[in-house]
């Protein structure tokens, strides 16, 4: 039995389908990837799941049981780190630990050693007597996780927990989430950076206008494009021409353009990448550089939704 | 609940300006309104029930100088000077006029015990009466001698106008001034305990909706969600946000209501501990009421914008600013019954002024225990829904 089994959950705000006929399981021990572009559907979903918003069609089981019939049964053993920062600015890290403590029926020693635990683990240690309002980004964000580890939750949601923050925060959240997956936590990880989804999670959900449009392993995901490479060009100033013509070209199976970069998703033959370079090397566009990696997440979306992960 | 409770404590720390804020402000306009405005030379007020409204009556009432007329009924009139709100009233029967215009009118004073000002006042009702019998004298006279002559077209004005300029002695029109007592109360009324009572109501209210507003300011933070998903309970949040807001708004009424006496002077006597009863019952139904703006608003910068509309236009409905019995309009009145404002502000200045027990606001008392119980009734139901949501 999964731990967490969605079937056909639907949420419709007014004309938008927000969440449209999702199914997915989670099992024990897995970090499942919610990947996608904002507006895809990703916070919808995850705040039916932690309880927070009623879907309405479809069931969510945890541990086999209905959440939206028994909340309480998610909720004891949920950590929900939310994409805004939830926290008191005018208290120190420490009192925002102890508050969420509390709320979870901590108290006394036991409070004490989570928090001490909690604060290494998220690397703020130094800085929990100040108050939040001086932290910087990164450290709110640190801090916004480690108040939903206090009472040690087997299954966490993070919902974009590295949205605009340093690379170096960023690392630490990232090996945090690593961390805490080695410690048998199950987890659930939106992001529309394909980077980090690719790094850390076993399995993946892509999602798109409220639909799971793939999932799967990495590989199986990846894979399902029957080998595909994807080219990145850089181009000393937008050219749309170009990237209509590069479009209509046989080996090209989707392309999308952001300000000067065009992303190709084509099929992994040699003849490929010298048709695009002599259609460029054709046009009179200033070309600054020239890619080919692997298939990717990011080429998977691409080819499903003619988009780039970022538009 | 302990949770809650604990980080609201924890949060007030910082509020601790705006509660001094709101202490010094309602004692700073207690003395501005108690003293400045109302008290020391101020025009005394007579109250006058006219049960004749004709022009001489009219003309009559004109000629009464130095006093703030306020046209009322006996009811009313009775229970101002009974409460020092006015120095008088007369009761002005049916024929008075004519009677005047005779030379031989009546009226009834209503008046406590027998001062310097009230035989001020007897003084100038007999005056105004009498150059009132005197003008119209004086026209029916000159009507009566320029008949036929072609000055018909003289009027009492011109009459009016001519006595104004004389100084002479006039033959005195009789005028009985019977009395109708009133039962004064031990302390005259004075308007520094009003004003001290209702700046104290109006500004506590901003400290109590503000403190539980903390639940909105709980959406503004995100915390809101966390919080729901937490097993805290629904209940636990509402009481642990509750008590915060109740136990700083009984402080405030306290510490306000002591400085008052101590700053103006005042004298509560045996009556400070059932005012401050009253006050405590009004700090529970303010924080109901406070719980239910912050049920009825989504943000918390919509409760910023929509308290203070929300507690000056009740808090004037309900007298704060100036005392009811001034007020003509019914409608005023009839709504005034519905702002708890209105029913604490009675309820403490009888208290002040009658030195009587709590017994003798048992009713006000109910009231604003009924208004607690409804406010948080739709507040608890609105919760719930927007829980639901």
């Amino acid at each position: 039995m999964p731990l967490l089994q969605i079937d056909h959950l639907k949420k419709y705000f007014k004309n938008i389908k927000a969440v449209d006929d999702v199914s997915f399981c989670v099992e024990k021990g897995d970090i499942l990837g919610l990947l996608g572009p904002n507006g895809a559907g990703k916070s919808t979903t995850i705040s039916m799941i932690a309880t927070l918003l009623a879907p309405d069609s479809g069931t969510i089981r945890y541990k086999g049981q209905d959440i939206l019939k028994e909340p309480k049964s998610i909720q004891q053993s949920l950590g929900l780190v939310p994409q805004e920062i939830a926290l008191y600015p005018s208290l120190s890290g420490r009192e925002n630990l102890i508050f969420w403590g509390k709320a979870y029926g901590l108290g006394g020693n036991a409070l004490s050693k989570r928090i001490d635990a909690v604060s290494g683990i998220i690397g703020i240690t130094d800085r929990l007597g100040d108050k939040v309002k001086k932290y910087s980004g990164g450290m709110k964000r640190r801090l916004n996780i480690g108040a939903a580890l206090l009472h040690e939750p087997e299954f966490i949601i993070m919902d974009e927990p590295t949205v605009g923050i340093d690379p170096q925060s960023r690392n630490h959240i990232l090996d945090t989430v690593k961390a805490l997956a080695r410690d048998g936590a199950t987890i659930i990880y939106t992001s529309h950076y394909m980077e980090e989804v690719e790094t850390l999670c076993s399995r993946v959900c892509i999602m798109d206008y409220g639909h799971i449009i793939a999932a799967g392993t990495k590989e199986e995901i990846t894979s399902s494009l029957g080998g595909q490479f994807e080219i990145s060009v850089k181009l000393g100033k937008e050219d749309k021409a170009l990237s209509e013509k590069l479009g209509a070209l046989g080996c090209v199976s989707a392309i999308s353009m952001e300000e000067a970069e065009i992303r190709i998703a084509a099929k992994a033959e040699d003849a490929s990448a010298k048709a695009i370079l002599k259609v460029i090397a054709a046009s009179d566009a200033d070309l600054v550089s020239f890619d080919i990696e692997k298939a990717t997440l990011e080429t998977v979306f691409l080819n499903l939704t003619g988009r780039a992960l970022r538009d | 609940m302990a949770a809650i409770l604990w980080v609201r404590l924890k949060r007030m720390r910082t509020d601790v300006s705006m509660y001094v804020i709101m202490m010094v402000m309602a004692l700073m306009l207690s003395f501005i309104f108690g003293n400045a405005l109302f008290g020391g030379e101020s025009v005394q007020r007579l109250g006058v029930v006219n049960n004749d409204n004709s022009q001489v009556t009219e003309a009559f009432l004109e000629n009464i100088s130095g006093y703030a007329l306020q046209t009322t009924d006996e009811t009313k009139a009775q229970t101002a000077v009974e409460k020092g709100e006015t120095l008088a009233a007369i009761v002005i029967p049916d024929g008075f006029g004519e009677n005047l215009k005779e030379g031989n009118a009546a009226l009834t004073l209503i008046q406590t015990a027998e001062s310097a000002d009230i035989m001020a006042l007897k003084n100038e009702i007999v005056s105004a009466a009498n150059s009132t019998a005197h003008v119209y004298s004086l026209y029916a006279s000159l009507k009566e001698t320029l008949a036929g002559t072609g000055a018909d077209a003289l009027s009492v004005d011109d009459v009016q106008q001519a006595y104004a300029g004389e100084t002479g002695e006039n033959a005195a029109v009789k005028v009985s001034l019977s009395v109708l007592g009133a039962d004064a109360y031990d302390e005259q009324y004075q308007a520094n305990i009003h004003y001290l009572m209702g700046f104290n109501i109006f500004f506590v209210l901003f400290s109590i909706v503000f403190t539980i507003g903390a639940i909105l300011e709980d959406k503004k933070f995100g915390t809101w969600n966390r919080i729901r998903i937490s097993p805290v309970s629904g209940t636990a949040v509402l009481a642990g946000n509750f008590l915060p807001a109740f136990l700083v708004g009984a402080a405030q009424m306290a510490i306000v209501l002591f400085a008052g006496q101590l700053l103006f002077g005042i004298d509560l006597g045996a009556s400070a501990g059932p005012i401050y009863l009253v006050f405590v019952v009004f700090a529970l139904t303010s924080t109901c009421f406070g719980l239910l703006i912050s049920t009825l608003f989504s943000t918390y910068e919509q409760l910023n914008a929509g308290t203070p509309v929300i507690i000056v236009a009740t808090s004037m409905l309900g007298g704060c600013m100036w005392p009811l019995s001034i007020v003509g309009s019914d409608v005023l009145l009839g709504i005034a019954n519905a702002m708890p404002q209105k029913w604490a502000l009675e309820a403490a200045e009888s208290l002040a002024v009658s030195g009587g027990g709590i017994d003798t606001v048992s009713t006000h008392i109910l009231i604003l225990l009924g208004m607690a119980l409804v406010f948080f009734g739709i507040s608890v139901l609105l919760y719930n829904k927007k829980q639901r949501a």
